[in-house]
């Protein structure tokens, strides 16, 4: 029986640790909300005859078990901590952390998307904007910086870029901002570039559509708020330090007039270039012109110019726009994920002789079907 | 229900547990009859019937041959339940792939019925078969309580994923078993480990696997890293589970047969398959091949023999041309073993034959994982170079660097190198000790990371729902 001792110690040990857990999922009160990972979590299904015959309900209950379980955020981290610190593997949900900065890793382009995303530029411009100077610009997500030196998969962005500008009409310029940004431009733990960082972007740009001012040149104040976690942070649950968030002023933005497309009744409602109150939600980022919108007109009340820019864009267009204002006296701002084209033919006026870039991050053009241009 | 999920664990676990050692002995069986009900009931709610059906048939057949026994009567029935349990078992899990086949044959359209599969029908059938065929063979006595009978055939510890438990195996144990300490914490310890090497081994290489379907960018060392993590994928899911198996029936006081031991350190393919499901192929060799005359036939006969069991084989693990493909493949390297091969694999170096085996084995297992054996091949060709396929990229390097470390866990994890080391270390008091005062602490530690993946994992299919 000299083993007696340590069967009761593992039997004791083992229904302890069972019915610890068991008794706190009983006790514990459901979130509702995820905060690091930006998802609502699966709630109690609902329990009837049809969930249970269909196994809906137990479907159902395995996610609020999984979404619910006590310290799940400590957890996620206990895993993330095992799969790289004891098993050296080098990814999380392909999530993976080199030079200090977390990025997600893709070894492929999408071709036909590409080729799609073109076709679609090519149908706004004769759409929209014939008779305007037309650029558009590509971002590069981190993963360009920093896949291949760091041994991580990638895939050929000369060959992305090749491929999307060969199939863009000519009468759109192409302007590369491939080498205007490093990797710390963008958040840590996030897909976004940081405000702060634009310098080059924006000069690229100026350069190119004739800007008057050049970014160093336009006396921004900064304002900053610290703990800015970003999805990367959330999703892979990695070992990070939080970012700091900067946003910048001048008097043109501070002057500037903004309105959203309230996507409920189709009118424009009044807002903010800096939506404070988004820095305490979910996703600090957001904190720029209000996160996801559809449309957005900002006017400058200070211009002294009467160009105006139209703007297709996706989130990075949040955080670049601001830094435009002083340049226009008018900036209409589209996301064609949530906004068809038919729909602008009414809401936006379309004038001639203007400015219009079409600017999107690699991913989107990686999934253009999400651009409603039809 | 998944073992390895966290409503099993963190919820139906403790419940069952607590309702089976709070009644009476004599209440403990219906507590384990309603617990597996209900745990098939989570998952297939309309098929839990089937299963109930069998067990009755079963049941009721039993009764017939004991009744009738001595008399022809008695082999009738014995010929009934085979025809029923074997028709339910084709009509659910095979009448897709006979149509198919009819409709290539014959260029007919013959409709498909589509039925789902239900889960773990392969392994209740065998069972009920072999209760019903060793009543009237007389090596076990009837049950004449259906309760114990049923509590046998849907056993939740291994009603979905086996080890296949034989009627005599277990037949004391239904009236009669210990609950202590002893078998509990063992119990426990296979569990965990079990459940370690299924959710910390198993699932990563599968999602090796996963990945290396998906990419584009496949090169001749992918094939290779691939077939390694197939066949460390599938030991540790299949062995994984049935050390929950064991482990779980242990706790509750039952002593399962074991179903593993160490395939991978075989050198021929004879020795692989007294290692690799064990339960299976003793079944196969008790019900199928020796009453077909096994190998005290002619060398024709015994080779035939052979060539039916193994197609079976094949069958059994899934109603596809693949599955007999990869059945018969062991069929033909059985019957060159037999023959000649088995001795000259005793001469050579033990290193060769290891080599050997294990090759044949990789081929094997990629046979098994293709969706049609045209898929097979042109991955086995590639394998060896055949597809102008490049050698190496940095995709290859990156997963294989990613994910060398669990491969060399799995490597030796499937040696039994670990269990010699802690039992030689036991040898030593001091040692003993120590191993004593860890284990419990490795028991937490194993717990709180296989739940770690489980939280932050989502879904976490088991590979042998199919069978």
């Amino acid at each position: 029986m000299k083993n007696r001792g340590r069967d009761i110690a593992v039997t004791i040990v083992f229904v302890f640790f069972l019915f610890a857990f068991f008794g706190i999922n009983l006790l514990k009160s459901p979130e509702e909300i995820s905060v690091s990972e930006r998802r609502k979590l699966a709630m109690m299904p609902e329990f009837s005859g049809e969930n249970v015959k269909s196994t809906k309900f137990m479907t159902d209950f395995e996610k609020y078990a999984l979404d619910q379980f006590p310290f799940r955020e400590d957890f996620r981290r206990l895993k993330a901590k095992v799969l790289f610190d004891v098993f050296q593997q080098k990814d999380n949900h392909e999530i993976y952390i080199a030079e200090n900065q977390a990025s997600a890793y893709k070894d492929k382009f999408n071709e036909v998307s590409v080729q799609d995303a073109a076709k679609k530029f090519n149908k706004l411009q004769k759409q929209f904007l014939l008779n305007m100077n037309v650029y558009y610009s590509v971002i590069p997500d981190k993963n360009y910086f920093l896949a291949e030196k760091n041994g991580y998969p990638h895939y050929n962005y000369a060959e992305f870029e090749k491929l999307l500008t060969s199939n863009v009409n000519e009468n759109l310029t192409y302007i590369s901002l491939f080498d205007c940004l490093r990797p710390e431009d963008y958040y840590s733990t996030d897909t976004h570039w940081r405000q702060e960082k634009l310098k080059n972007v924006v000069n690229r740009l100026g350069e190119n559509m004739r800007f008057h001012k050049r970014f160093e040149e336009q006396n921004y104040e900064r304002s900053e708020t610290h703990d800015f976690y970003g999805v990367f942070y959330g999703q892979s649950a990695l070992p990070m330090e939080a970012d700091v968030l900067v946003y910048l002023t001048n008097d043109a933005i501070k002057t500037a007039k903004v309105s959203i497309l309230d996507e409920e009744t189709f009118e424009m409602k009044p807002a903010e270039v800096y939506a404070k109150e988004k820095l305490e939600g979910q996703d600090s980022y957001d904190v720029f012109l209000s996160g996801a919108t559809a449309l957005i007109t900002i006017e400058n009340e200070q211009a002294e110019t009467e160009k105006e820019l139209y703007i297709f864009r996706d989130s990075y267009g949040s955080s670049l726009t601001p830094l435009l204002i002083s340049e226009y006296k008018k900036i209409t701002m589209i996301d064609l994920r949530y906004i068809a084209t038919p729909a602008l033919k009414q809401l936006v006026e379309w004038k001639d002789g203007q400015d219009a870039l079409i600017i999107l991050c690699t991913d989107v053009i990686n999934s253009s079907s999400i651009l409603k241009v039809f | 229900m998944l073992f390895s999920s966290i409503t099993f664990i963190y919820y139906f676990l403790p419940v069952v547990i607590l309702l089976y050692f709070i009644v009476p002995f004599r209440f403990k069986n219906l507590v384990l009859f309603c617990a597996s009900i209900f745990f098939y009931f989570w998952g297939e709610p309309v098929y839990t019937l089937i299963m109930i059906f069998t067990a009755l048939s079963g049941y009721l057949h039993g009764l017939l041959i004991d009744q009738f026994r001595g008399t022809k009567a008695s082999k009738v029935w014995v010929v009934s339940s085979i025809v029923v349990s074997l028709a339910v078992l084709g009509l659910f899990k095979y009448s897709d792939f006979f149509v198919e086949t009819w409709n290539g044959l014959f260029k007919t359209d013959v409709a498909l019925l589509k039925l789902a599969l239900p889960i773990g029908i392969s392994f209740y059938t065998f069972q009920t078969l072999s209760y019903t065929i060793d009543l009237y063979r007389g090596t076990t006595k009837v049950q004449k309580n259906f309760l114990n009978f049923a509590t046998y055939v849907v056993l939740f510890p291994q009603l979905i994923a086996g080890p296949i438990v034989r009627y005599v195996d277990v037949e004391k144990e239904l009236t009669e078993r210990k609950h202590n300490f002893e078998n509990f914490a063992y119990g426990v310890n296979r569990f965990v480990l079990g459940m370690a090497k299924k959710v910390l081994l198993a699932n990563q290489f599968g999602e090796l696997c996963e990945i290396f379907k998906a990419t584009d960018e496949k090169t001749i060392v992918f094939y290779w890293v691939y077939a390694l993590a197939y066949a460390l994928h599938i030991y540790f899911d299949f062995s994984g589970y049935s050390d929950m198996a064991i482990g779980l029936g242990r706790i509750f006081g039952f002593h399962f047969p074991e179903n593993f031991n160490y395939p991978y350190i075989s050198k021929s393919i004879t020795e692989f398959w007294r290692r690799w499901h064990i339960t299976l192929s003793s079944w196969f060799r008790d019900y199928v091949y020796i009453p077909l005359g096994g190998n005290r036939v002619s060398k024709l006969k015994w080779f035939r023999n052979i060539l039916i069991v193994w197609a079976l084989t094949g069958m059994w693990h899934g109603a596809g041309w693949n599955f007999i493909a990869w059945g018969l493949f062991f069929a033909v390297l059985l019957i060159l073993e037999k023959a000649f091969l088995g001795d000259l694999l005793k001469k050579i170096p033990a290193v060769f034959s290891w080599f050997y085996t294990m090759i044949l084995v990789f081929i094997s297992w990629i046979l098994f994982d293709a969706e049609s054996i045209q898929m097979a091949l042109s991955r086995i060709v590639a394998m060896f170079g055949g597809a102008g396929i490049a050698f190496n990229n940095s995709v290859t390097s990156y997963y294989f660097i990613s994910y060398a470390f669990l491969l060399e866990i799995g490597c030796i994890g499937a040696t039994p190198l670990c269990k010699i080391l802690v039992n030689k270390l036991k040898e030593k008091e001091w040692a003993n000790r120590v191993v004593n005062v860890l284990e419990p602490i490795v028991q937490v530690v194993l717990l709180l990371v296989v739940t770690a993946y489980l939280v932050d994992g989502s879904f976490n299919p088991f590979l042998y729902f199919r069978f």
